[in-house]
Parts: C-alpha cells; sequence; structure tokens
C-alpha cells in the first residue's frame, strides 16, 4: 500500500469520525448500547444437561462489567448455538459478590447482563431474543465470605426459553 | 451573569429562614454543616405523669407508659437535654400533681428551662391526656396541648403531642410521629416491614417469597414505592399502607429501580436500562419518561433530589475512575451537559441522600474506608466531607429524617445487619431492630405534618 493512498484512507476515517461526532448534537445516543426492546412471555428454564456444557457460566473481575479474554471462547459457542437454535429465546442473569453497596451492585449485575448480551449479538445473535436481569449480590452461588466464593459470585448465568 | 443572582437569592431565602426561625421564643438555630457543632439543648424537666382518679394505684403502669414514651422522644428530639441527670427526689415529684401551676422558685436551684406537667383520665378504651410545658425564663405557660383516643393507639397519641411541642421549639418537623420503612430477610426472600422510629410498632408490608428491596416513601407519607420480582423481572412498585393493592410504577424491560420522589411529589427519579445501559431517568407515577439524565458507558443508580426539586445527586462509576463516586446534575439540564462529580476522597461512595431541609447542600452517603464502609457528609457545592461514624463495624446506607438532623441507617458485624438511627451531630447509634433476620435499606418517611 503506497503511502498516498493511506493518507486517503485517514482522511476518509477522520471524516467518518467528524460526522459521527456531529451526528451526537441530533437525538443522542450511547456508543455501544443496544436497546431492550421487549419482555418476553416465555417461560425459562435453566440449560437442558445436554447443553450445559455450552451454558457455563460467565464470570468477571471485581467490580468490572467487561468480558474477560478467557470467557470470549464461551460465548462465541453459545452464539453459535443460538444462531443454530433459533426459536430458543435467552435469559441473561447477571450476580455480584457481596462487596459494595446493594444498589450499586444491582446497576453492576445488570451490566454484566448487557455486556453479555452485546458480545452475543456482536457474534450476530439477534438482540431480540435476549433479555437480561439483574440479582446484584441477592443471589450468590457460594454464601461464603471470601476471594474464591467472590470469584464465584461474580458471574452470568443463562436461562431458556422457546 | 447568572450564579451571583442565585446566590443572592438563596441569601435572601436564608435570611427569610433566619428571621421565621428567630421569631420562635426558644428556637434552637441548628444547622447541619461539614464541620462538627452541637448546639446548646434546651434544658427540659420531664415530670411524671398522673391520673386523674381517685386512686392512682391502678394507673401506675400506664402513667410509667405514657412517661417513657415522652421521655425517649424529648431525649432523641435532637432540641432538648433531660433535666436534672439525676433523679428528682420525692417532694420535686410531688410538683407533678398539681397540673395548674408550678411554684417557679422551687425550681430556680435546679437550673432547669422548662418544666412539664401532664395528667391523663381514662374512660373505658378510651384515654385523655393533657400536657402543659412551663417556662422558667417569663414563669408562664409556654405550651398546651390535649388529646384522646383509644388506648390502643397510646403511643401515637404521646407521639403527637410531644411532636408539637418539638416543632413550636424547633420551627422545623419533628421526628416523634414518623415512620421507617426497611427491608428484613427470611431465608432468601426479602420483604418490605415498616415500624414507628423509635422501634415500636413493626409489620409486614409486602408478602412474598421473592424480593422485595429499597423502600421509598411518597411525599404524603400513606405509600411506599420499592422494587420487587414478584413479576420475574425487577419492577418499581408502590403500595399503599392501608390497602393490598400493589400498583406497577415502572416495568420497562431490563433494570427498573431505585425509585427516588420528588420533593414536590410530582416526580420519580429512578436507574432504567432499557436503552441498553443503566441510566438516571426523571419518570412519573404512570412510568412515562419525563427526562433522560445520564448519557454514559458507566453504571449509574442510587438518585436523591435536592430540596430544589431539580438537582439530583446520584452514583456513577463514569469518569474511568472505574470506582462508584457520587455525581450531581440538574435533570432539566442538557443532554450535553456532564455530571459534576462532588466525592474526591475515597474510591468507594455510594447510597447518597440529600438533606431535605430547604436550601441545604449537604448529602449524606456511604463511603468504604478499608472493609469497613462509614456514613460522610458532604456539602454538594464545595465538595468539603466529614466522616460521620468510625465504629469497626459497618454503617451504610443513610437516609435523612424530615428533620433534616438525624438519619436512619444499617450496621453490620458479622455479617448480621440491624437498623439504628442517629443525630448526626453527635453520631451516637439508637438501635431499632434486634438481629433475628438481616434488616437493611432503611428510609425514613414524612413528618406528619405534610400528611395534613
Amino acid at each position: 500500500m503506497n503511502l498516498k493512498k493511506q493518507l486517503l484512507n485517514f482522511g476518509v476515517l477522520g471524516l467518518a469520525i467528524t460526522m459521527l461526532a456531529g451526528c451526537q448534537a441530533g437525538p443522542k445516543k450511547v456508543k455501544g448500547d443496544i436497546p431492550l426492546t421487549v419482555i418476553p412471555s416465555g417461560q425459562f428454564v435453566s440449560p437442558p444437561e445436554e447443553y450445559k456444557h455450552i451454558f457455563k457460566n460467565i464470570y468477571f473481575d471485581y467490580d468490572k462489567s467487561d468480558i474477560r479474554a478467557d470467557m470470549e471462547g464461551n460465548l462465541v459457542q453459545i452464539a453459535e448455538w443460538l444462531k443454530t437454535n433459533a426459536q430458543v429465546l435467552l435469559k441473561v442473569e447477571g450476580h455480584c459478590d457481596e462487596r459494595g453497596s446493594d444498589e450499586y451492585n444491582l446497576a453492576l449485575g445488570e451490566r454484566r447482563s448487557l455486556s453479555v448480551r452485546r458480545f452475543l449479538v456482536e457474534q450476530g445473535v439477534d438482540s431480540a431474543r435476549i433479555t437480561t436481569v439483574s440479582f446484584g449480590e441477592e443471589r450468590p452461588a457460594n454464601p461464603g465470605h471470601d476471594e474464591a466464593a467472590w470469584a464465584e459470585n461474580r458471574r452470568c448465568e443463562f436461562k431458556l426459553a422457546q | 451573569m447568572k450564579t451571583p443572582t442565585m446566590k443572592n437569592l438563596l441569601f435572601i431565602v436564608f435570611f427569610i429562614i433566619n428571621l421565621v426561625y428567630c421569631s420562635y421564643l426558644f428556637s434552637a438555630e441548628v444547622e447541619i454543616t461539614i464541620s462538627k457543632q452541637i448546639e446548646r439543648k434546651t434544658r427540659l424537666t420531664l415530670l411524671p405523669f398522673y391520673a386523674q382518679a381517685k386512686s392512682q394505684s391502678e394507673f401506675i403502669i400506664l402513667a410509667k407508659e405514657i412517661f417513657a414514651i415522652a421521655e425517649f422522644d424529648f431525649k432523641h428530639s435532637g432540641y432538648f437535654q433531660l433535666w436534672p441527670e439525676e433523679k428528682l427526689p420525692e417532694k420535686a415529684l410531688d410538683q407533678a400533681k398539681d397540673f395548674e401551676n408550678l411554684n417557679f422558685d422551687f425550681w430556680l436551684d435546679y437550673g432547669t428551662e422548662m418544666v412539664t406537667k401532664g395528667i391523663f383520665e381514662v374512660s373505658g378504651d378510651n384515654i385523655t391526656i393533657k400536657f402543659r410545658v412551663f417556662d422558667m425564663a417569663s414563669r408562664s405557660i409556654y405550651f398546651e396541648d390535649a388529646i384522646s383516643g383509644s388506648q390502643s393507639k397510646l403511643r401515637s397519641l404521646v407521639h403527637t403531642i410531644t411532636a408539637n411541642l418539638i416543632e413550636k421549639v424547633s420551627g422545623r418537623p419533628s421526628i416523634a410521629t414518623t415512620k421507617i420503612a426497611y427491608v428484613a430477610q427470611t431465608g432468601s426472600a426479602k420483604n418490605i416491614y415498616i415500624m414507628d422510629y423509635d422501634g415500636y410498632n413493626h409489620f409486614q408490608f409486602t408478602f412474598d417469597d421473592t424480593i422485595n428491596v429499597d423502600p421509598e416513601w411518597n411525599r404524603e407519607g400513606n405509600a411506599v414505592l420499592y422494587m420487587s420480582y414478584i413479576q420475574t423481572y425487577p419492577f418499581i412498585y408502590m403500595k399503599k399502607l392501608n390497602a393490598d393493592k400493589i400498583n406497577l410504577i415502572s416495568g420497562k424491560p431490563g433494570l427498573n429501580a431505585f425509585p427516588a420522589v420528588s420533593p414536590d411529589g410530582q416526580k420519580i427519579a429512578c436507574t432504567l436500562s432499557f436503552n441498553g445501559n443503566p441510566e438516571i431517568y426523571v419518570i412519573d407515577f404512570y412510568g412515562n419518561v419525563i427526562k433522560r439524565v445520564t448519557w454514559t458507558p458507566s453504571v449509574e443508580n442510587s438518585p436523591t433530589w435536592a430540596p430544589d426539586n431539580q438537582t439530583l445527586a446520584f452514583v456513577s462509576d463514569m469518569g474511568g475512575t472505574g470506582r462508584p463516586q457520587i455525581y450531581v446534575k440538574n435533570y432539566l439540564a442538557g443532554d450535553d451537559i456532564d455530571p459534576r462529580r462532588i466525592t474526591f476522597s475515597g474510591n468507594y461512595n455510594s447510597s447518597p441522600d440529600w438533606s431535605p431541609i430547604p436550601g441545604s447542600n449537604i448529602i449524606v452517603y456511604t463511603s468504604l474506608y478499608g472493609r469497613n464502609s462509614e456514613i460522610c457528609i458532604v456539602d454538594a457545592n464545595t465538595g468539603d466531607y466529614r466522616r460521620v461514624t468510625t465504629s469497626l463495624e459497618s454503617e451504610e446506607d443513610p437516609s435523612w429524617a424530615p428533620d433534616g438532623i438525624h438519619i436512619t441507617y444499617t450496621i453490620t458485624q458479622n455479617y448480621k445487619s440491624d437498623i439504628y438511627f442517629m443525630d448526626i451531630r453527635d453520631g451516637v447509634p439508637v438501635k431499632l431492630t434486634s438481629s433475628k433476620n438481616n434488616c437493611s435499606s432503611s428510609a425514613w418517611g414524612p413528618s406528619y405534618k405534610k400528611t395534613k
């Protein structure tokens, strides 16, 4: 690639960024947010035994909601399964460890669910099929009060419905 | 320029408020400021209550009960010091028998400023209580009140009388007749309960085996808003105290949480995530969005209203700190106006509650110190803050009383939590629940004056 072409690409990119920034003046939207449009009426249940190895819990770092690199593989698998089973709806349940305020953790759990949802949508799953629910620190997987328990509790679990 | 005008206006408002306060004979000027400050309290001698009957013996227990209710109210009013500190001799207690007059000369040696007298009359289930307060300085009756009602409502009758005296002295709403809503856990279920501010008359308010949390009173004090999973997802509901019907307020996809009713009672600030991220919104009582307040890629929660009905304080981990801090923003400000951060000390500040006193900038909140959380107050204008609690337990989730002096909050010790209140000036905890269930998330209801 010659230098002139590279510069031209840069210019186009720059223009695109300027246009995007300009768009912010109109109806505002935060980049990456994918609206939740429906509350599914289906009865959500734990994934059947034969799919449990696919719908493994997704774990998070303390006070973080971004998807850890070691969790991406699991999520890619889930996305592929959802794409081949297009009639199935997914509920992502967000949880936190007990540290910090109940209220902040409730919001953080929701954000963890939404991070998982966004990742799956980026893999090509229809956003309308994925709903979220946060339980904050109300439903720990491990009742302990140490780092090992906390690491197990900072998680997203999956429920399925047809 | 806009700011100086606002300041002048505020100054005038303060001036008028001060004038009104000064017009009260015993007006104790109470202003919660960041610097620790305890005003001198009025010395009050509470004499025993006497029955208007031939024989006192059958009313001894009732008399003691009335006295105990009134004693607690005055002790925790924030404006009185019960006086003298030592026990009164018989001849002083005997003075209570003459309801009509006070021997002012007798009390001069005690250095007290007010002396109370109370009598009551029982007729069937009905009780009438008369209460009189003598002012030593002017040698006259300062306050007089009488109330009648069923004996089953005895506590409420006494609280009403004490509240009337406290409000006359302070010019502020009294907490004596208020209620506190809180959350108690049974197994994995959490339900809302309500009690009197002094820890009596607990009753269960929600009844299901899901999670019902985060109670918030409406301005009339006759209904509580809260978040519940009763319909699977976290929605905001409202239920009246004397009704079984539960009204859905906000049931949008995603999170509907942390309802905070504006001081004018017209709007609700809350967190909604239907746009794809937890953000602060202002909605009406039918769940319609009036205004979206924040536009961030981070988590926003726990909004609280300033007395101006416009400014909101809330928690956010925006700004790249990756930790929750408290921010403020006028909900009517433009979408491109960024919230202003007001807490800079500590890396985990949460659960803000803005003082209900008109013109106040003081926000009470929780700050993490090492492993324990502590109660702090911050001035939303200057960012000056003060740590209020220093114990080895965790103190958290404070909520202002309508008098702007007291807060209710949770103390957690060995993973067991209970509800307490304190006068924020002296920081002495008063326990209201006993550890059978984990109790948390207390919200102080409005004073009865507002419900009239």
